[in-house]
């Protein structure tokens, strides 16, 4: 049995942590735990810079925890920072600093990596999730500087948002406006409030949830805290109220409960963050998995290098069902949608040899289908702008930020000039531009087959044949709108495939 | 959970005095004739450092109160200025019968026994004296250092705890007035010097005595009016502002040559000292009628553990006794493959403390072991611990060491290790500010086939080999994967990270310790008031915080039986109607220093049995960072339940505590004498018997019929 380590390192906004993991077929094993408590979200949040001294502490702690990491002789660690460090002015300069001083190399993840990683973390925890999700489900990961609340249904992801609700942004927040302790909390509740109450206009709207799914660090602290008991990992909703009070009582929290300062901060407005959305879901009973995102980067190593099954839930359909969930939104012609997915797919398939791409790039064009035309919801004078727009500002939590990028760029050239001189190439590398534009090319392709709207191509098959993609298709309907606009349009094609697409009409 | 009641001070003894009462019961073995003579020297020798520490600590401190005008009552409702008082008429009286034991019943019955110790010259014959003439003048003369006190030369820096003789001078063929010399005993030479014998009887004079007698030559000018040998006890309780210190091992070598210094709390002087003498010193030490003790007798008796020492006397003595292999253990054997069978207890120093200094031995050489960590609060003269630690490092292991600087008197010692294992390599953590780090633990963590694995050793005493073979005290190593977690998680604590969310198994002072043992306590009680039987059984050097004495009661109040084996301080009252009447509380001093903590708890017929390094004091409870394990092993769970039931059944060396705060003797009754610490030799002997018969088991081979 091979056994490895593994480190995972999480730069958050009010404490950093490592935590060491023993990683053998049996699973995952947790072997230290160190975190330390720096407030770097309080620099960022209010002075949009992280202050030289914190940083210097910071580069201190990362420096003890190489120390540690080679007591364990870690070899593979990932650290990784979050909103504190991604919102920060100077984050180049931050995470240079750390790799001149400690030799780690930090990665600054975008806000849907992170939640997936959390994501990830939950879901590694199979017993519980995979039963759960069946039902409706929604899941808050309330953190230092905002939240995400995520709904499942039927076993996958249905849905995810991102709301500016953070226990440390709040309490900064309140504190600068409040005037005394007992105001202070009613401001707060009135603050949360209006953005709890978006939410579930928007999102919760009229669905049934049956739990909560409660995430995040401080939530951990409060019920191996507050519980009388050895915690749990389920509590029903009067249980869960009846410990919020006791904290909503408390007074000095910090004292009560041996925390720090900086901890004892952000306790109570977490978790008024968790019980206002706990209301607003009108869920029974709540699941406090206790999980960190270093456990969500376990499991991604655990499953990417060491190929070991850590979960049975699979995380593209999640993808997929999130981005059916934005079209429907947006879109006002599914039929089209549909086809413009399905034979895109069928192109990919049929090009293989060409374009030598895997599952994962076709799981982007996937997304781009069925993503391509939101725009028009907008504008229909601009569409493409307007889908790229809405896929950048809309959070599809599994993909990265490249990708995301990625996605809506294929959107936005299914109908416009593509040039690969053109302001992309300063935002991609060169690889990723090639990649770009072998599927925003197939996608064009797919599209012009029903420029009409109609979907007069039907039982197509493609047949890759002397230099040519033979588009066969069987139809009596009058197709020179849509061989003008597909075969017309060759010329990204034939350029990044060097083959020209024919379209073969069999009249039987 | 309900919260306790509240008492009010009559229910609680003051804590001073009860240790006074400790010290009466160590006394009280060097009274007792039934024990051989040279042990009584030496609890008479203890008696006496245990009253220079009580003075320089206690009733330093509270001298310090009643400067500072604090006035706050203690629990048992006195306030600083009363308990000093007390204290004072308590010692003096305690004194008048440490050296009527001294004089009245030790000496003649060494004179008896072929020893002599020479009280004055006169004594002496000849060749004697011809032989302390010489022993004068090579050895004594050279290191003395006579200083006299006039206009121009001041009253000279008296050190603490030194023994001293002030004298009267006159200049020779000069006019009346009188001038005040003083002269340190030299701490560098033994305190008593053994002379020839004679006729079978051997002899020994002290130092002081000798010095007297050459009075005259340290002062050549003058001539002696009178002298008289005195000690001062000075305030020697460390103030260190940690907040305010950069380096805290600097502060505190700093704040120990600053010792010397402190106020002088205690006087003693022989009894016959000349009043003007007396007065002076008086003045110049700015000292109270109070403080000042005339002796009876030589001052500063702690060289009667000296006088043990003497050989030849062995049928005098206790049988020396030698700590016993511990079962289980192979001496040679690979430590962690034997811990990996399964948990294992020592009983010190009954069994060997050698497992200990393997453990770290064996991890310092072990290719497989990543890290060793440690907590080191006092540590012994030439610690094999030290040097295996030293030598890890050296082999490229991960080594943390925490060592404790702030533990008493052994400030200087402390910092001498610290630099070693710091110039060896070693990660050297000097404690926590604010905190004392006085829990035993020892973490070594290795990388085994099937992945990390970490062993534990947890203990009630200080990884001090050389205390390991006078103090009691239980140890337990383990590779239990709970204790691991926990036991890293503690090291982190100490290296400066945040708590971790929960612990598994280990129960941590300041932060959850109180609020465990209250539950535990309180849990006790519940289930008597439902009718079941409850238990509470616990052993401890001390007993003094108030919030666990008020949940006893309680408990008591509810029907749970409560024994208690408290050695030293208790400021519980057992035995008030409707109060305390189920608690019963035992103290057990014997030639050993019962040093071990157990907690044992009824939980409706599930017993649960914790052992850790922390007395219910709160300072233990609220200042210092201790651990509590449970003893969760089936098999082990009964040998410490064991240990517990041999204690209370001791009928010979156990003191019960009365309501008014004395002790008496256990009243025996017709079953023999049981001394728990002499079954305890015995038990550990037999043991290994056992063991090598199971080994090697003896057949019989019977005769065959031819």
């Amino acid at each position: 049995m091979t056994v490895t380590t593994f480190a995972a390192i999480d730069i958050g906004s009010y404490e950093v942590e490592m935590v060491i993991y023993e990683i053998s077929s049996k699973g995952i094993k947790q072997l230290d735990h160190v975190h330390h408590i720096i407030a770097l979200g309080r620099d960022t949040y209010n002075s949009k810079t992280v202050s030289y001294g914190l940083v210097d502490e910071l580069c201190e702690v990362l420096y003890d925890f190489v120390n540690i990491m080679k007591t364990y002789h870690v070899k593979n660690y990932r650290a990784i920072a979050t909103s504190a460090i991604r919102e920060a002015q100077n984050s180049i300069n931050i995470i240079d600093r750390i790799k001149v001083r400690t030799g780690l190399r930090v990665e600054v993840l975008s806000n849907s990596e992170q939640r997936l990683i959390m994501y990830e973390a939950v879901a590694s925890k199979k017993e519980g999730f995979g039963k759960l999700i069946e039902k409706g489900v929604a899941m808050a990961d309330v953190g230092s500087g905002s939240s995400q609340v995520s709904l499942f249904d039927n076993g996958s992801l249905i849905t995810t948002q991102n709301v500016r609700l953070g226990a440390l942004r709040v309490n900064e927040m309140i504190e600068k406006l409040a005037k005394s302790v007992s105001s202070s909390l009613a401001i707060m509740e009135e603050y949360i409030d209006t953005d709890v109450e978006v939410l579930k206009k928007l999102f919760i709207k009229d669905r049934k949830i049956e739990c909560l799914i409660a995430v995040g660090d401080n939530i951990n602290w409060f019920i191996s805290r507050l519980s009388e008991n050895q915690p749990r990992e389920y509590y029903s909703r009067d249980e869960f109220m009846e410990l919020y009070h006791k904290l909503y009582l408390m007074g000095n929290v910090g004292d009560r409960l041996g925390m720090s300062a900086e901890q004892a901060a952000v306790v109570l407005p977490s978790m008024m963050i968790y019980k206002k959305i706990l209301d607003a879901s009108d869920a029974q009973t709540l699941w406090i998995p206790g999980v960190r995102l270093c456990d969500g980067m376990a499991a991604e190593f655990a499953v990417k290098d060491k190929k070991i099954d850590v979960f049975e839930h699979d995380f593209n359909n999640d993808i997929i069902a999130a981005a059916r969930n934005i079209s429907k939104r947006y879109s006002w012609n599914k039929e089209h949608v549909k086809f413009v997915e399905k034979n895109a797919l069928a192109i990919f398939d049929a090009t293989k040899k060409l374009h030598a791409l895997g599952k994962r790039e076709r799981l982007l064009l996937q997304i781009a289908c069925i993503l391509h035309d939101c725009g028009q919801y907008i504008s229909i004078m601009k569409p493409a702008e307007c889908s790229y727009n809405i896929v950048m500002s809309t959070e599809i939590i599994g993909l990265s930020h490249l990708e995301r990028e990625m996605v809506a760029n294929i959107a936005k050239y299914t109908t416009m000039d593509f040039n690969a001189d053109d302001e992309l190439s300063g935002i991609f590398t060169d690889e990723t531009m090639l990649t770009l534009s072998k599927l925003t090319a197939i996608i064009k392709i797919s599209n012009g087959l029903d420029r009409g709207h109609k979907q007069k191509f039907k039982d197509t098959k493609y047949v890759l044949k002397n230099r040519e993609l033979q588009i066969i298709t069987q139809t009596y309907e009058d197709i020179t709108l849509e061989k003008g606009a597909s075969c017309g349009r060759v010329s990204l094609f034939e350029e990044v495939y060097g083959c020209k697409p024919v379209i073969i009409q069999k009249r039987r | 959970m309900a919260e306790n009641k509240e008492y009010g001070s009559e229910y609680f003894f003051n804590r001073e005095l009860s240790w006074i009462e400790f010290n009466a019961r160590v006394l009280s073995e060097a009274r007792d004739k039934t024990n051989p003579l040279f042990e009584r020297l030496k609890f008479l020798s203890i008696t006496a450092s245990n009253f220079d520490e009580f003075f320089m600590i206690r009733v330093a401190s509270l001298k310090d109160m009643v400067n500072a005008g604090y006035d706050k009552k203690d629990i048992a409702g006195m306030k600083p200025q009363k308990q000093l008082d007390e204290i004072f008429a308590r010692t003096h009286e305690f004194v008048n019968v440490q050296y009527s034991t001294y004089n009245r019943s030790l000496l003649p019955q060494l004179k008896n026994n072929g020893l002599t110790v020479v009280g004055c010259f006169e004594e002496m014959s000849d060749e004697q004296k011809e032989f302390c003439d010489r022993y004068f003048m090579d050895e004594v003369y050279p290191v003395l250092t006579p200083m006299a006190v006039d206009s121009s030369r001041p009253f000279p820096l008296i050190r603490n705890k030194s023994l001293n003789i002030a004298a009267l001078l006159k200049k020779k063929n000069m006019d009346e007035e009188l001038e005040f010399a003083t002269v340190q005993v030299p701490q560098g030479l033994p305190r008593f010097v053994e002379i020839p014998g004679i006729d079978g009887m051997r002899y020994v004079i002290l130092l002081e005595t000798i010095i007297e007698r050459y009075m005259d030559k340290l002062f050549l000018n003058y001539d002696i009016v009178t002298y008289s040998p005195y000690r001062i006890m000075r305030n020697a309780d460390l103030d260190i502002d940690e907040d305010e210190a950069a380096d805290l091992l600097k502060e505190i070598e700093k704040q120990i040559k600053k010792r010397q210094w402190g106020q002088a709390i205690r006087l003693e002087i022989q009894d016959k000292m000349d009043r003007r003498l007396l007065k002076i010193l008086k003045k110049e030490l700015k000292i109270e009628e109070a403080a000042i003790y005339e002796i009876n007798g030589p001052l500063d008796l702690t060289f009667l553990m000296k006088l043990y020492g003497l050989s030849g006397f062995d049928a005098l003595k206790e049988k020396p006794y030698t700590p016993q292999p511990v079962p289980g253990i192979e001496p040679d054997g690979c430590i962690f493959d034997q811990i990996r069978n399964g948990d294992i207890l020592m009983h010190h120093p009954y069994q060997t403390f050698d497992p200990v200094v393997d453990f770290v031995r064996q991890a310092a050489s072990d290719p497989k072991v990543l890290a060793i960590k440690q907590t080191l609060y006092r540590v012994s003269g030439n610690s094999p611990i030290i040097a295996s630690l030293a030598k890890a490092a050296e082999n490229g292991k991960q080594v943390s060491v925490l060592v404790e600087l702030k533990a008493r008197f052994d400030e200087e010692n402390n910092i001498i290790w610290a630099r070693k294992l710091e110039q060896a390599g070693c990660h050297v953590i000097y404690g926590l500010v604010g905190l004392k780090t006085h829990c035993k633990i020892t973490l070594v963590v290795r990388r085994e086939d099937d992945g990390i694995r970490r062993y534990v050793h947890l203990g009630t005493g200080n990884y001090n080999d050389s205390t390991a073979k006078l103090y009691t005290d239980l140890g337990m190593f383990t590779c239990s994967e709970a204790i691991g977690e926990d036991a890293t998680a503690v090291f982190n604590m100490l290296s400066g990270y945040s708590e971790p969310l929960g612990w598994n198994k280990l129960s941590l002072a300041p932060l959850w310790l109180r609020d465990k043992f209250v539950s535990l306590i309180n849990r006790e009680r519940d289930n008597a008031r439902e009718g079941r039987d409850a238990y509470i059984i616990a052993k401890m050097n001390s007993l003094c915080d108030k919030g666990i004495i008020e949940a006893l009661y309680d408990a008591s109040t509810a029907g749970v039986r409560i024994r208690l084996i408290v050695r030293g301080i208790c400021c519980l009252v057992p035995g008030i109607k409707g109060v305390s009447d189920n608690i019963e509380v035992r103290s057990i001093v014997g030639t050993f220093l019962e040093h071990s903590r157990i907690f044992a708890f009824g939980n409706n017929g599930q017993e649960e049995i914790y052992m850790g390094s922390c007395d219910w004091m709160p300072r233990n409870l609220d200042r210092r960072v201790e651990i509590l394990f449970p003893v969760e092993n089936e098999e082990l769970k009964k040998q410490v339940r064991h240990i517990l039931d041999v204690q209370l059944s001791d009928n010979v060396k156990s003191r019960f505590l009365n309501s008014d705060g004395t002790y008496k003797k256990h009243p025996r009754t017709g079953s023999g004498r049981i001394i728990s610490q002499r079954v305890f030799c015995e038990e550990a002997i037999a043991a290994v018997k056992a063991e090598e018969t199971k080994e090697n088991p003896r057949v019989f081979i019977p005769m065959e019929n031819s």
